[in-house]
């Protein structure tokens, strides 16, 4: 044992003996939460509920407000997500409203620099810009949008310009979970839900850093061992990070090989007869690749799928993924142990990937096979990073082949169903979808003679500039494009507004009304608090104005079939309200009645989300959400499942209904190891992961502003091997320089800092916008979801000043 | 002084102001709070200030714990290489010297005599616990490095609190969580203290620190002026020996606290 590692035992063995101390000290194991809290009484100060505005855990919020300003924040404690705790970002999320620097005013760009312009005139510019040519207009949002804002700007493309070039950020977020649920149980989104965490046995982690990422789930699935209920956590990373200091095992592989080590794990419980035949036989078909692979492959045998494993054995894994037998053989018989019941999770490690839809299929698998699915506890549970990436992005549709509802574009039977939820004349949907995040921009930092077919993009709530992958190729060479005309709603002066042409200050979080829908299927809504600063307005609203300034140059796609404003709003006497006047906007809830109209779209793939009215009055509900015959509404925690889903039919225990095979099973997959698309090599030596940091979120344009979190975070790093960094002679702070194919940056070096990665690999984070590492970044995506690869390519590295 | 008296100094028995009156003043309450506020914004400068300076140390957010100068430490030390690091003496307190013989533990005694705080020196206890938090009732960021990853090292001095010569560790006021991180941020790691620039800061004025709860009538306990979610153990601030004596009871040997002290009663939204 050396110094370290009794270091290390000799600390858990203090922790161990405190955690008895505290858990004798309380009444028992069973009582877990304080009762719900007794708020202080502060003169001035009201409290209402909120989801937070980042992560996709979906934490509420109570929001205190005093003299029109947001004061205090605290974890809401009947929220049965977070019970009354959130993290270090959750808690400082009033200082994001904030920041000195907030836009107010729409400006324009004049020979270079951004001059104020009226309301009027930008919303007037935007749709002059549009009627050019509608068809070279794109949409890109992200899983920020609220719903009904998302909803608005997919009638605005799809019901109104019939233009489908509209995509999110999530694109670049999750696009790979989707595909893997869709091509695995014929239809999106988990089926599970949180409150697995606490049920389950066991818990694997598939290059996931809930630690940092999803704090406040991660708290729930560690304070278990402090309350007398251990859980054994299984850490599959490619870096030993903060989740892995709590982890009982921590198998650390080479980047890539998740395929692999899945397949690896499927081929153990064929070889030794250990899967779940009875819950295959009733649950399951099998699916493999055809040539050249598609989303949907073919059917297979039992046979195929046994012969397609057989390179997979633990001896044959190992030397891929740099796992020993021993490690591979443990996941085997994980999976093996019926008694278990085990949990996957997993985010962007899986996600962002070449073979994302294959690696999501394939944990699939893994759990169908083995039959560790659909118990409390017992199942896969993806999550996401943003809070409405399942709401908006995932059930409104907001991807360029999609439609409300899990529809897509191709399909004629979804096109006339919008069409008649929307009354539009037939035939107003296009059939082709539009262009995904990295060919939209593609085309935009195109010239147009050059086949560059897109010509004004306006981006709301996100900032590409700083998150696109390749970023020289994908959003910098707009530089030089004169023609094209970029427009972005924002709250802060971003990378993207540096080469903005048109910049629209919006209202952020509580400065608004707004509904989300976070990663177990919860629809969460919050009302409106304070006042957007300056002239910051709803990103709806600026969405709305547009549409009927379309309306008045005379374009027809703004007309329903009976000739009304497609966002026609009507007050409860039946008068129109013209909502698209921002002195209007708040006159009626626009949020209500954007959010009523979209519902029904919800009920074809069972997704039906709650009432507004429910809504309101809830900390969220979980879809389906349906009416008792005692007029409640009951939520869903487990989708598919007997007792839990109101639409699986009596006696079927499990039941995939939307199956792609139409006989209410799943589809097991066979997808094979595929070698990254750039390994390190002589030259480029290193592996590049980028990724996210617990203080920062996402690009840190909110979270780089608040005092308490730039403190704890207030750079990014490259996070360095300590035998690594001796080699180059690198010390902490140390400038080093990164180089890859595709770019070049300078930053400080840090070494055996919060997290380890092994030798061979760096780490850095992309929240600071003075180092955009997204410059170095690979845009190899997934062939079916498009999503880019952020956690793999090769890069070289040295000392600042040395060669 | 002896041990009875701090029995009868009931804090503002001796001290008449606006909220141990028998009238309720609520404007005052309000106006105290702005005096706090704009103390929270000059602490909140200076701590930005200090951290700019890359000088985020414990002395700048409690004066009273200044460091203590060693005479036995006269060489500066050698910076240690990456081979020699799992060796080195680089705790998240390495800046903080002392001699084995001065660190006699001072365990809180219940019973010891006790001066009565005055207002001013209350204001101040509230200013330094202002300055670590972002509202009042926001976890409180951490004064001091962190190197350790785990629970077990931050709770070996904050699970039941603890005062070596001059430095307190404060217990947990909360049930315990054993992702300390996630919610107290630490200041910027040494890495990384060169770090300057990029974009400009939030103007996020946090509710201030409240003041003393209300009486019911003179010589009635005041309630708890602020929540006691995620402070369920009033010891924490109000104990023996807790970091600010501005703060602490006047009868720490009396333990079941909400039995007298009501919680104050608004609401959280349904
Ligand atoms: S960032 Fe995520 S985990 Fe943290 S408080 Fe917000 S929703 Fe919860």
């Amino acid at each position: 044992m050396d110094r370290r590692e009794f270091l290390r035992l000799s600390a858990l063995a203090t922790a161990s003996a405190a955690i008895a101390r505290r858990v004798a000290a309380q009444e028992g194991p069973g009582k877990r939460l304080p009762q719900a809290p007794k708020p202080p009484e502060i003169p001035g100060v009201t409290w209402n509920k909120a989801p937070c505005r980042f992560c996709g855990t979906g934490c509420h919020v109570q929001v205190g407000v005093k003299d029109e300003r947001v004061v205090a924040v605290a974890g809401d404690a009947q929220a049965e997500v977070n019970k009354g705790l959130l993290c270090v970002k959750g808690y400082h999320v009033g200082g994001i409203l904030y920041g000195e620097d907030r836009l107010t005013q729409p400006m324009v760009r004049k020979n270079g620099e951004l001059e104020p312009i009226s309301w009027e005139g930008a919303i007037d510019l935007i749709a002059t810009n549009i009627m050019k040519a509608p068809e070279r207009f794109a949409f890109y949002g992200s899983g920020q949008w609220t719903i009904p804002e998302g909803f608005a700007a997919q009638k605005l493309m799809k019901g109104g310009l019939s233009n489908n070039h509209i995509d999110p950020n999530a694109r670049l977020c999750m696009a790979s979970a989707v595909t893997g649920f869709l091509s695995t149980y014929g239809v999106d989104e988990p089926a599970s839900c949180f409150d697995d965490l606490e049920a389950c046995d066991v818990t694997i982690l598939w290059g996931n850093n809930p630690a940092e990422m999803h704090p406040v789930l991660f708290s729930r699935l560690m304070d278990r061992r402090s309350l007398g209920n251990p859980v054994r956590l299984i850490d599959l990373t490619t870096r030993f990070t903060r989740s892995s200091e709590m982890a009982d095992e921590v198998m650390i592989f080479t980047p890539q090989s998740d395929l692999a080590i899945a397949n690896c794990i499927a081929q153990q419980l064929v070889a030794k007869d250990a899967y779940d035949k009875e819950f295959v036989r009733k649950h399951c078909n099998f699916r493999g690749d055809t040539s050249p692979p598609t989303l949907w492959g073919k059917e297979i045998s039992f046979e195929d799928y046994k012969k397609s494993l057989q390179d997979y054995t633990p001896e044959k894994v190992a030397p891929i993924s740099g796992l020993s037998v021993g490690q591979l053989t443990l996941l085997g018989d994980v999976f093996a142990d019926k008694t278990l019941r085990i949990v996957s999770l997993w985010c962007m490690g899986m996600n962002q990937h070449t073979q994302g839809t294959a690696i999501n299929n394939l944990v699939h698998a893994v759990h169908l096979l083995s039959g560790h699915w659909g118990k409390p506890g017992d199942g896969p549970q993806s999550l996401t990073g943003q809070p409405a990436a399942c709401g908006t992005v995932r059930e409104v549709g907001t991807l360029a082949h999609a439609l409300p509802g899990g529809r897509v574009v191709m399909n004629a039977g979804h096109r006339v169903e919008c069409e008649k939820l929307w009354n539009l004349p037939a035939g107003r949907i296009s059939k082709t979808p539009g262009h995904h995040t990295v060919k939209m921009f593609e085309k935009f930092c195109t010239p147009t003679d050059k086949g560059g077919d897109i010509g004004m993009i306006w981006v709301q709530v996100t900032n590409p500039g700083q998150t696109l992958p390749n970023l020289h190729k994908l959003f910098l060479a707009k530089k030089n494009l004169e023609d094209k005309f970029l427009v972005v709603s924002e709250v802060y002066p971003t990378k993207t507004t540096e080469l903005a042409d048109l910049v629209l200050p919006a209202a952020l979080w509580v400065e608004k009304n707004g509904i989300f829908g976070n990663s177990e299927r919860r629809t969460q809504q919050w009302f409106k608090m304070v006042e957007p600063p300056g002239q910051a307005r709803d990103d709806c609203w600026q969405t709305i104005a547009v549409a009927h300034r379309l309306l008045e140059l005379g374009h027809p796609g703004m007309k329903d079939k009976d000739g009304h404003f497609i966002f026609r709003t009507l007050d409860e006497a039946g008068r129109e309200v013209p909502i698209w006047k921002w002195e209007h906007y708040y006159s009626v809830n626009v949020d209500r009645r954007l959010y009523e109209e979209y519902r029904p779209f919800t009920h074809k793939k069972h997704k039906n989300v709650a009432p507004y009215d429910q809504l309101v009055t809830h900390r969220g509900l979980r879809w389906p959400v349906v009416e008792t015959k005692t007029g409640e509404w009951r939520e869903t925690r487990w989708r598919f499942v007997e007792g839990a889903d109101p639409f699986v039919e009596k006696g079927k225990g499990i039941q995939f209904y939307h199956s792609r095979t139409k006989d209410d099973k799943a589809l097991i997959w066979f997808r094979p190891y595929v070698p990254p698309p750039e390994s390190p090599d002589d030259e480029f030596t290193h592996w590049l992961c980028t990724g996210r940091v617990l203080e920062h979120w996402h690009s840190g344009t909110l979270t780089r502003r608040v005092t308490q979190l730039r403190r704890a975070a207030p750079a990014a790093y490259a996070e360095l091997n300590p035998e690594d960094a001796a080699a180059m002679g690198v010390s902490n702070g140390d400038l080093v320089v990164l180089e890859t194919r595709r770019g070049r940056i300078e930053i400080p070096a840090w070494v055996d800092g919060r997290a380890r990665p092994p030798r061979g690999t760096v780490f850095v984070p992309f929240f600071d916008e003075r180092v955009p590492i997204n410059e170095l970044t690979l845009d190899a995506h997934d062939p079916y979801s498009k999503q880019p690869d952020y956690k793999k390519c090769a890069v070289k590295i040295r000392k600042k000043g040395h060669a | 002084m002896s041990p009875e008296k701090p029995t009868a100094e009931e804090p503002t028995a001796e001290e008449p102001t606006a909220e141990a009156s028998a009238e309720p003043v609520p404007e005052e309450d309000v106006t105290r709070g702005e005096g706090a506020q704009i103390a929270a914004v000059v602490a909140l400068t200076l701590a930005l200030i200090g951290f700019a300076t890359g000088l985020a140390q414990p002395k700048l957010a409690a004066p009273r714990l200044r460091a203590v100068p060693s005479a036995v430490v006269t060489e500066v030390p050698q910076a240690p290489t990456y081979g020699q690091l799992p060796e080195a003496s680089l705790g998240p307190n390495a800046e903080w010297r002392s001699h084995l013989q001065d660190l006699a533990r001072t365990p809180g005694d219940l019973l010891a005599p006790r001066e009565v705080p005055s207002e001013a020196a209350k204001l101040r206890a509230l200013e330094v616990r202002a300055k670590r938090r972002a509202y009042s009732g926001a976890p409180p960021t951490i004064p001091h490095q962190v190197s350790a990853r785990s629970a077990a090292s931050c709770l070996s001095c904050h699970e039941t609190g603890l005062r070596i010569g001059d430095r307190v560790a404060s217990p947990m006021p909360h049930r315990l969580l054993v992702n300390c991180l996630q919610c107290h941020g630490a200041p910027p790691p040494r890495a990384l203290a060169a770090a300057k620039g990029g974009v400009k800061p939030s103007h996020f004025r946090g509710q201030a620190e409240p003041l003393r709860g209300k009486r019911a009538s003179l010589g009635a306990p005041p309630v708890i002026p602020h929540a006691t979610h995620m402070r369920e153990r009033c010891v924490s601030c109000h104990g023996p020996g807790a970091s600010s004596p501005a703060l602490q009871s006047s009868h720490p040997w009396r333990v079941n606290c909400r039995q007298c002290h009501a919680a104050s009663a608004a609401g959280f939204a349904k």
